[in-house]
């Protein structure tokens, strides 16, 4: 049954092929605006061959840890503080929420501004992605912990320190994985927006703008399935790591 | 008494939540008066009214505001009623889910901005590209939502209504519809904020109108103030939108007796 299933979902993708493929054939399509099937698959296994993917690949992939550990890290560490104490939480809570309103790409010209179009611009911009998830999702996941166990650890006498490590921030794992999650897949969109507006060494989002300045949709194409398939294996490396955390708190 | 003290501590928490961006405001103003930095990059907060109020003036600001509006209305309207049919035709019958699901997640990996130069080529740098690129953007947020949903209504609901001899239509009208309404809100909402995004977005990248055209357009000229106002506009509207949908939900939802907490 479920094998079926598994067919059935392949039905839309080879029909959209196919359609694809007849179109050439056919010369519905204009050939410079649409390559064939083929012409796309060899691109991409020129582009594999000759390095060129995997060095953008590389490339993109660099930035976007760079800007993730910066911009999950200060997100972590903001939304800890305003989830553990109360007043610092009304000093920065309404502002965060004020700044957290500009859609991030909003934020880019004036990152161009600032900080020039290099690379620390970019890393900027991802960390700016970044660190809005992370630090929503860790402030909320402080704040649900459960009363009982603060009171608890306090009638154990447990320090502040070590009531966070052992009690605070083990019960909020699951909402700041999550906020990590969004925090990685934010910082996957926004490298290759970073990319496409600021057109400097390399970068899968390079890439993509270099093939749409040349109509070489075929570049494109690769392009759009090489980031889908990088942040799906992303997305799903930080569930398996939530799945595998959730069973060992179990 | 109580009241009083209530008072007292809804006031001092009022006045610590505007210390920060006061606080700030303050020194930002002493940067620039000291001159801290080029007064290109940190333009006084005065200057920055004077502009917004001249951007006001002569109607930029309010032309490029419309367009905005126009493109995410548009490309909102597109797609999250392609996302509800979708979302609602998985979530209802297990063959649709089978057939389309696999592709659309699929093709959910693709992150959003990574069809701009696919669009592009495609459709140019018009209005077309940019309501299709919104479109794109409030789809998956609508389907996954509606579907999640529609699959999640208790089966016990549609139990006790097959056992009442509804039909399909009553079934889908008074049964699963309203049980899955908080979820689709909960997509609508996301489908909006990303709509912007997306608009800002398409802007920043290929446009020559628009707020975030302006913002682009601004920094081209190294007009800072310019870029600021255009900032905080987007921000304003982007609150707007969020706002707007919570009469509508709190109407749509007032059966749900454990709704009220969004107003707490």
């Amino acid at each position: 049954m479920s094998r079926l299933k598994a067919l059935r979902g392949l039905a839309l993708p080879l029909l959209l092929i196919a359609a694809w493929w007849l179109a050439f054939r056919a010369e519905i399509a204009s050939t410079l605006v649409f390559p064939s099937p083929a012409r796309t698959e060899a691109t991409f296994a020129a582009l594999l061959k000759s390095g060129e993917l995997l060095f953008n690949i590389r490339a993109s992939l660099l930035r976007v840890v760079e800007g993730f550990a910066l911009g999950a890290s200060l997100g972590l560490l903001l939304g800890i503080l305003m989830g553990l104490s109360k007043a610092f939480e009304r000093l920065v809570l309404p502002t965060f929420n004020a700044v957290r309103q500009v859609p991030i790409i909003g934020w880019l010209p004036m990152m161009i501004v600032w900080f020039g179009i290099g690379e620390p611009s970019k890393v900027i911009f991802i960390a700016a992605g970044a660190f809005f998830p992370a630090a929503f999702n860790t402030h909320r996941g402080v704040k649900g912990v459960a009363r009982e166990y603060i009171e608890v650890a306090q009638a154990f006498e447990c320090g502040k320190l070590r009531m966070l490590a052992t009690v605070i921030l083990p019960a909020a794992l699951p909402s700041i994985l999550t906020g990590l999650r969004f925090s990685l897949s934010t910082s996957w969109m926004l490298v290759v927006a970073a990319e496409l507006v600021m057109l400097t060494a390399g970068g899968i989002g390079n890439m993509m703008a270099q093939g749409r300045e040349l109509f070489q949709m075929d570049i494109v194409l690769v392009g759009m399935a090489v980031i889908g398939a990088v942040g799906f294996v992303m997305n799903h490396a930080i569930k398996l790591l939530e799945a595998r955390l959730a069973t060992r708190g179990a | 008494m109580s009241k009083i003290w209530q008072a007292t501590i809804r006031a001092r928490s009022a006045s610590l939540s505007w210390a920060l961006p006061l606080g700030l405001l303050v020194l930002w103003q002493a940067a620039s008066a000291l001159r801290l930095f080029p007064e290109q990059l940190v333009v006084p907060p005065r200057q920055i009214m004077a502009t917004f109020w001249d951007l006001a003036k002569d109607g930029t600001l309010f032309a490029n505001l419309k367009v905005s509006l126009l493109r995410v209305m548009a490309g909102f309207l597109i797609g999250s009623a392609i996302g509800l049919a979708l979302g609602a035709a998985m979530g209802l019958s297990e063959e649709a889910e089978a057939y389309l699901g696999p592709f659309f997640t699929a093709l959910r990996q693709v992150p959003l901005y990574g069809w701009i130069p696919f669009l592009i080529v495609l459709l140019g740098v018009g209005d077309g590209f940019k309501v299709v690129f919104v479109a794109i953007g409030a789809f998956y947020p609508m389907a996954m939502n509606t579907f999640e949903g529609v699959q999640h209504v208790p089966v016990q609901y549609v139990e006790v209504a097959r056992a009442y001899g509804h039909g399909r239509g009553a079934l889908l009208r008074h049964v699963i519809l309203p049980a899955a309404l908080p979820s689709v809100f909960t997509g609508l909402r996301l489908a909006l904020s990303i709509a912007w995004m997306s608009s800002v977005g398409a802007e920043v990248m290929a446009a020559s109108s628009g707020l975030g055209y302006m913002i682009s357009w601004g920094r081209q000229l190294m007009q800072f103030d310019i870029v600021m106002v255009g900032v905080i506009c987007i921000g304003l509207v982007g609150l707007a939108m969020n706002n707007l949908l919570n009469p509508l939900e709190a109407h749509c939802l007032r059966w749900r007796r454990t709704y009220g907490g969004r107003q707490g």
